[in-house]
């Protein structure tokens, strides 16, 4: 009886399923990889549960996963050995009295941050870790304190390198190149956005973003500039991890592996290397990847066997011929993105949809590059909407026990509008994304 | 089962959906689909879809596709024969000689005993254009591969860079683009200028070598299954088909490999051609390799052998 | 409690060595860049090395994080529901993530055997290798790592099911 119904109906029932599941609290690395198999079965069969298996294989026994890992195992080393608190000291003294500065300073140090890793994960745990306790410390609303993190914590994939920018240039047939031009400025647009919502809303109440009590503030300038010694380690650091990327030395993971060597080298030089220091960090690193990825391998085989019972087709059915104007048909594929990424995560999401959207997009006689961008714009707004919001599960799991998912899902609807104005911004001007590879290359 | 009742056959293929052979697949389909009147559909799933590109043979194996659009070059692991049958390096000077393999030689018979194997029919070679290396630096011939920092996915072609002296690079598709660009590699194995060009290479890549270093194999081959429930009509309207196809895709992708060509040397990317001496050298050093593999499967020495005999008889 | 959680230990057991498993890739691709960058030699080992490494940590991490209770769920309903409510959503819950492993662990079964269990012309065992050098059987190994994790972590599952319909844990 089940195996008879078409495409559209089961598509419903999957959607139900995912949202039931979840509301029931059935934790979500087990609700999509339930339903996969489940789907396998009733369709297909026993024999295909082989599909579940050989795209889980393929996930976790490839290297673009590396990086991520390896970057918590930075954040984690720098958290533990103190690196990071002196760095926020010290950054915080010289914010000053500015309402909100140190929160601004973190949109700061995520950009800073998303110039040196290609993915999502090791950006939300290094903030979570080194800015979220100072956040909390210095008495900034929980809400802002944990928005500010995950949004700017997400900027890893906006601006380049940016794996999903890679990917979509070889799905698309795009200029990779191009699409790290294009995406620097609205990833700049985006942290901008951010910044000037958290000025904003802490200039109108500076309770959300108290400056640092006053003897902090009162400090002699020459206690002021001892302080810069934190800063000094953690940003020989950056430039280590961003000149081996830049200078040639290193790939993009290999430059995470190199930012890991460089925090042990720092935590030598400070004298605070223990074992039991690494032994933490790599248990927090393995704690994080095994919550975050087994969620991903239940998402990631839904999508093969969807894909198999025809969901691009049936994408490709809803698609075509609609009776609209262009602009409303990349609106409507901005929609469909954003709806998806509610449920899934980005590779799901070029995988079923890119098929249709990229010769769909060209035929209207739209940019690819600019395609590649406001796609990369809306899976900033698929990792911080829940239920499935990777940016507030990384986070989860560095944060204080007493903050719950609930709240930060709470604490995301600001920056999430806030990267809609963004996204909105570029479909309504390319040139935010255009000027700068055109600029580049005349 | 849905797919069944529509007799549709769920093909995967190798290459996204955006890319000329998928949407050459996908052509191919729509006309099988009008010429059957709807009776014999193919479902052309997009690389990655269902399960990773060297993964199909097994998907096949358990029933959830009937087939799949690829590169024999994919399955190396499994059997030393698929690595001499999957790419024949520099064994030809061009890609219209290595074809003549299949429409004139043993091509396509010893690709029907390999998939045989497999429990699989192997239905048609399909044309794949000739390859030319993106590099910042100029590759004059095979003693400029020496010490040289190239990206090759690891197999047979990666190892006959490394026979020539080059500093081989494991890297994944994802970081070329990084890396050529910072310096950590000086050329990549990628696909024809086209391509590369499509992807952003030659923007920072400034010569396109074509060293004839590598001809990978692409083919359409069903499950003996699904082949075996479909009618002699069906059968031939299918192969024919795919051979439309491939002289299609031989006569596209040519011209976007010429306008590609065309294109890059107005934004000053030298091309190179190297001369028939220095294929010859590399042809040599397939050739041992080929022969060393040859060695360790009775069908991959039948597949080496095979071509031996279409050297000689073409002149090489 | 740990006597009638021996999975869950031996689930923290080896992630505690897992965890290891991060660091020495991080140094192995230390290694590999100033191989490649300062002599010119790059290995053909490294990357495939350092990849199945890490696939092995994530594998065991599963488990791992079961162990300690930190996967993830959405709470908003279950918090509002009574004790014996919960009792039940707990037992749908784990009973769902016990269906899923079992389909992944099932699979992956067959997969593992596909590439541990294979043989050459002339009958040598020949588990699948990386496609280069060094051929070393590292894609078998992480199966068969990744068959042992899945089960482990159902165990884990089954582990608190039990607890849970004792009535011992919410
Ligand atoms: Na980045
Ligand atoms: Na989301």
């Amino acid at each position: 009886m089940l195996a008879g119904l078409d495409i559209a109906t089961w598509s419903a029932l999957i959607v139900f399923g995912i949202a039931g599941l979840l509301v029931l609290g059935v934790p979500l690395a087990f609700s999509t990889g339930a339903i996969a198999v489940a789907l396998c079965l009733v369709v297909y069969g026993p024999m295909s549960l082989f599909l579940v298996a050989s795209r889980s294989i393929e996930f976790l026994d490839s290297y673009v996963l590396v990086a991520v890992p390896f970057f918590i195992l930075m954040a984690s080393l720098m958290e533990r050995s103190g690196i990071a608190k002196d760095l926020y000291t010290a950054l915080n003294v010289w914010a000053g009295r500015m309402p909100g500065g140190l929160a601004v300073v973190t949109v700061f140090v995520g950009v800073i941050l998303a110039s040196t890793v290609g993915v999502i994960g090791g950006e939300i745990v290094l903030l979570g870790l080194v800015a979220l306790p100072q956040l909390l410390r210095l008495g900034y609303d929980r809400k802002l304190a944990i928005g500010t993190i995950c949004a700017s914590g997400s900027l890893g994939t906006m601006i380049p390198p940016s794996i999903i920018l890679v990917f979509f240039g070889i799905t698309a047939g795009a200029s990779v190149g191009d699409l790290f031009l294009a995406s620097l400025m609205p990833g700049l647009l985006l942290a901008g956005l951010y910044v000037a919502y958290i000025v904003a809303r802490c200039a109108r109440d500076p309770a959300l973003g108290p400056p640092p009590p006053a003897q902090e503030l009162a400090m002699p300038l020459s206690e002021k500039l001892a302080l810069l010694k934190g800063v000094a380690l953690p940003i020989a650091i950056a430039f280590v991890v961003l000149g081996s990327i830049y200078l040639g030395l290193a790939s993009v993971t290999e430059s995470a592996a190199i930012g890991v060597a460089g925090v042990a080298l720092a935590i030598w030089i400070r004298g605070d290397m223990t074992v039991d220091l690494v032994r933490h960090a790599a248990l927090q690193t393995l704690s994080t990847c095994g919550v975050v990825l087994w969620l991903v391998l239940g998402t990631n085989a839904l999508i093969g066997v969807y894909n198999l019972m025809g969901g691009i087709d049936f994408a490709r059915s809803l698609l075509t011929d609609l009776p609209f104007p262009p602009i409303v048909v990349i609106m409507i594929m901005l929609g469909v993105w954003i709806l998806l990424g509610f449920f899934l995560d980005w590779i799901g999401i070029m995988l079923l949809t890119m098929p249709i959207f990229v010769p769909a997009a060209e035929a209207l006689g739209y940019d690819r590059i600019w395609l590649g961008i406001l796609f990369n714009i809306a899976m900033q707004i698929a990792y911080l909407t829940p239920p499935f919001a990777p940016a507030a599960f990384y986070l989860k799991g560095v944060a204080p026990k007493d903050i719950a998912l609930d709240e930060i899902f709470a604490a995301m609807w600001p920056f999430i509008a806030l990267q809609v104005v963004g996204l909105a911004l570029v479909v309504t001007f390319p040139q935010i994304a255009l000027w700068l590879p055109a600029w580049v290359n005349p | 089962r849905p797919a069944r009742a529509q007799a549709a056959l769920r093909i995967q293929g190798f290459l996204a959906a955006a890319s000329p052979t998928h949407r050459a697949f996908e052509a191919m389909a729509a006309r099988l689909a009008e010429r059957s009147g709807g009776a014999l559909t193919i479902q052309t799933l997009p690389a990655g879809s269902v399960v990773g590109p060297a993964e199909t043979i097994d998907a096949v194996g358990a029933g959830i596709l009937d087939g799949h659009y690829s590169s024999s070059s994919f399955f190396a692991a499994r059997n030393p024969a698929f690595i001499v049958y999957g790419d024949t390096g520099a064994s030809y000077d061009d890609v219209a000689t290595r074809d003549r393999w299949y429409s004139e030689g043993d091509g396509e018979a010893l690709g029907r005993e390999l998939y045989d194997g497999y429990d699989m029919h192997y239905v048609a070679n399909v044309f794949w254009p000739s390859e030319h290396i993106p590099a910042t630096k100029a590759l004059n011939g095979v003693a400029d591969l020496q010490n040289l920092k190239i990206r090759v996915p690891p197999g047979m072609i990666s190892e006959i860079f490394g026979m020539a002296g080059a500093a081989v690079v494991n890297l994944p598709g994802g970081e070329v683009f990084n890396a050529l660009q910072s310096g950590v590699i000086d050329a990549t194995d990628w696909a024809s200028p086209g391509q590369n060009e499509e992807v952003g290479l030659y923007r920072v890549a400034k010569f396109s070598v074509n060293a004839a270093h590598s001809m990978p194999a692409t083919e359409i081959a069903l499950s003996k299954r699904a082949w075996d429930g479909l009618s002699d009509e069906h059968r031939a309207m299918l192969e024919e088909e795919i051979r439309a196809m491939s002289a299609g895709l031989r006569e596209q992708v040519s011209a976007d490999d010429a306008a590609a060509i065309e294109k890059i040397r107005g934004e000053g990317v030298t091309i190179i051609e190297w001369p028939a001496e220095e294929v010859a050298k590399l042809r040599g050093l397939t050739s041992r390799k080929q022969d060393e593999i040859a060695g360790r499967d009775p069908l991959a020495a039948k597949i080496v052998a095979s071509h031996r005999a279409f050297q000689e008889k073409v002149g090489i | 409690m740990d006597k009638d959680t021996p999975f869950a230990r031996l689930a923290l057991a080896l992630g505690r060595m897992a965890a290891a498993l991060f660091v020495i890739a991080a140094a192995i691709s230390v290694y590999e860049v100033a191989m490649r960058y300062v002599f010119g030699m790059p290995s053909t080992w490294a990357h495939v090395t350092v990849t199945t490494m890490c696939a092995v940590g994530f594998a065991l991490g599963g488990a791992y994080a079961m162990a300690r209770g930190e996967h993830v769920r959405i709470t908003v309903l279950f918090d509002r529901l009574p004790r014996r409510g919960r009792g039940v959503a707990e037992t749908l819950a784990l009973a769902i993530g016990l269906f899923y492993l079992g389909g992944l662990a099932w699979g992956l079964w067959g997969a593992a055997e596909r590439s541990i269990w294979r043989f050459s012309a002339d009958g040598a065992w020949r588990p699948e290798t990386t496609p280069g050098p060094p051929n070393w059987p590292l894609p078998a190994l992480f199966k068969a790592v990744f068959v042992f994790a899945t089960v482990l972590f159902a165990l884990v599952v089954v582990e608190r099911l039990v607890r849970v319909l004792r009535g011992k844990a919410t």
